[in-house]
């Protein structure tokens, strides 16, 4: 004997099957999409601070310039000659000059909400800043023997090079992206175990149909084939209630964050949009599948 | 044509068939009876590969099922109509739709869906009923139903474990009928496991007696008992 039996079957039928399950266990079917849709969601978040640090990394690279603050209460004469001091040596492509009243107009313009603040510095004549060159460069492989050229000039206060923030920027992404994979690792072990569930308790209401289905030479692939689909729907639901929350959110994060961080660039959403939503159906449809597969075999074994 | 070739099945601390040997040819009407716990739905559970058996082998037209794999346990079941006592119908199908199911499940086209179940149905008889549940018929008319789901996928041999355990004695007078028709008409091989010595002894069919997991005797069609 051998499977010459095998014929085309109607699609159809295993969608009005696996709708009939996600709706007889509506409550799980809602659960296994909010557990899953969270997971999704905090991925696009992830995926998306990942891409905004990146883009203000690459800037801030790419800016080449170092500050260097000279020390309080200099006389001008004395601060001109370091920016003389510093305009010949090695690899330096520009000096600009911002005195400690520019620096405080400047900070005045940032922060206008604190006014009165800067209001009452002024009224007193203590300004707290110190002058300070900004200092082009232009070659990055050489900017530490330039760094410490700086700093042996007599009367450099602070030589602060962007690079360092570059550096603890990328730190502080690594640590977040360890802890983002820990987080998103526990929340896919509970919307796996929560579909697994799910599809358990659908085979566990069907188990009568099932057996009769096996006595009338159904096949696994026939058996199986609705849970499949009803896993496919979890995911497919989940991955679209996703992409429109993290649109949602991104959206509403913007509008908060870009009048307090001007400094940095914010990537629009539609950067994002077709990667989110086929990498989340993607996520989404695998993961339902995936568990459904794993838990109508565990469960039709007995 | 059906052998069973010195079929040896245990559980556990019981001996369910014990080195059993029988042959049913193509065509044929058969009973088998015996008290609660002979063996008889063993025999039965084997044939479907529900079970696999410790030794021995069985035979259905010259291929040794003993030796399947388990992928082909669907297609063998194709071949054998399974009707139970206690019908397993499908209870949210109607008569119609749970023959139809059995159509659908090895992908026979609609069309061909269509045109065959009315005609399964008239043969049962149960064609009036067409549009009910499971719940709303007697047990005769769910039995009649699930013979005519038995036959809806043409197979060779037709299996019938205590068919009338749930029906009225009219009624089960009726499903056998039935079943011979069954047997005559579409020339298939008919199996009854059964415990009713006086519904067997009137249709006066070949008899299989098995007792303690052994055939204790074989009695032809009207005739006497084989060797």
């Amino acid at each position: 004997m051998t499977e010459s039996g095998k014929k085309r079957y109607n699609p159809f039928y295993f969608v009005q099957e696996a709708f009939k399950g996600f709706v007889r266990h509506g409550i799980m079917s809602a659960g296994s999409i909010i557990v899953l849709t969270s997971c999704l969601v905090l991925l696009g978040a992830f995926a998306a601070l990942i891409e905004n640090l990146n883009l203000n990394l690459g800037n801030l690279g790419m800016m080449k310039e170092i500050a260097v603050f000279v020390d309080y209460d200099l006389p001008e004469d004395k601060v001109t000659e370091i920016g003389e001091e510093i305009k010949k040596l090695d690899n330096v492509s520009g000096v600009t000059f911002i005195s400690k009243k520019q620096a405080l107009e400047e900070m005045k313009e940032t922060y206008s909400d604190y006014e009165e603040l800067f209001n009452d510095i002024e009224a007193n004549g203590d300004n707290p800043l110190a002058d300070s060159f900004i200092v082009s460069y232009r070659d990055n492989d050489k900017v530490l023997s330039l760094e410490s050229a700086l700093h042996s000039i007599p009367g450099v206060l602070k030589v602060n090079n962007r690079l360092d923030y570059a550096v603890k920027a990328e730190n502080f992404k690594n640590g977040m992206s360890l802890v983002f994979v820990w987080f998103f690792l526990l929340l896919l072990v509970v919307a796996v175990f929560v579909i697994s569930n799910t599809i358990r308790l659908a085979v566990e209401g069907r188990r009568e149909e099932i057996d009769i289905m096996r006595y009338i030479g159904a096949t696994n692939s026939f058996i199986t084939a609705p849970f499949i689909v009803e896993g496919s729907m979890i995911g497919i639901i989940s991955a679209v209630a996703a992409f429109f929350l993290d649109a949602f959110l991104y959206r509403f994060a913007i509008s908060k964050l870009s009048s307090d961080l001007k400094m940095f660039e914010l990537l629009p959403f539609s950067h994002f949009r077709w990667l989110f939503l086929f990498s989340f159906i993607g996520i989404g449809v695998m993961s339902g599948v995936l568990t459904s597969l794993f838990s109508i075999r565990k469960n039709l074994r007995n | 044509m059906i052998e069973f070739q010195n079929v040896r099945k245990e559980y556990a601390d019981v001996t369910a068939l014990n080195e059993i040997s029988f042959t049913i040819p193509d065509g044929e009407f058969v009973f088998i009876v015996g008290k609660s716990g002979a063996g008889k739905t063993t025999v039965t559970r084997v044939l479907l590969m529900e079970e696999k058996v410790n030794s021995g082998h069985i035979i259905i037209n010259g291929d040794d099922i003993t030796a399947y794999p388990d992928r082909l346990i669907p297609y063998h079941r194709r071949r054998i109509g399974m009707v139970f006592q206690d019908f397993r119908l499908f209870p949210d199908k109607t008569a119609y739709e749970n023959v139809a199911f059995a159509m659908r499940v090895i992908g026979t086209p609609a069309k061909e869906i269509k045109q065959r179940v009315p005609m399964l149905l008239r043969m049962m008889q149960i064609e009036n009923k067409a549009d009910h549940f499971p719940e709303q018929l007697s047990g005769g008319e769910r039995q009649r139903v699930a013979l005519a789901r038995a036959v809806a996928n043409n197979p060779d041999i037709i299996v019938a474990d205590e068919p009338t355990g749930n029906v009225d004695p009219e009624m089960s007078l009726i499903i056998m009928n039935l079943l011979k028709r069954i047997n005559t008409v579409l020339g298939k091989t008919v199996i009854v496991v059964t415990h009713e010595k006086g519904l067997v002894d009137t249709m006066g069919q070949r008899v299989i007696t098995i007792s303690e997991g052994k055939v204790l005797s074989d009695v032809p069609a009207g005739g006497a008992e084989d060797d």
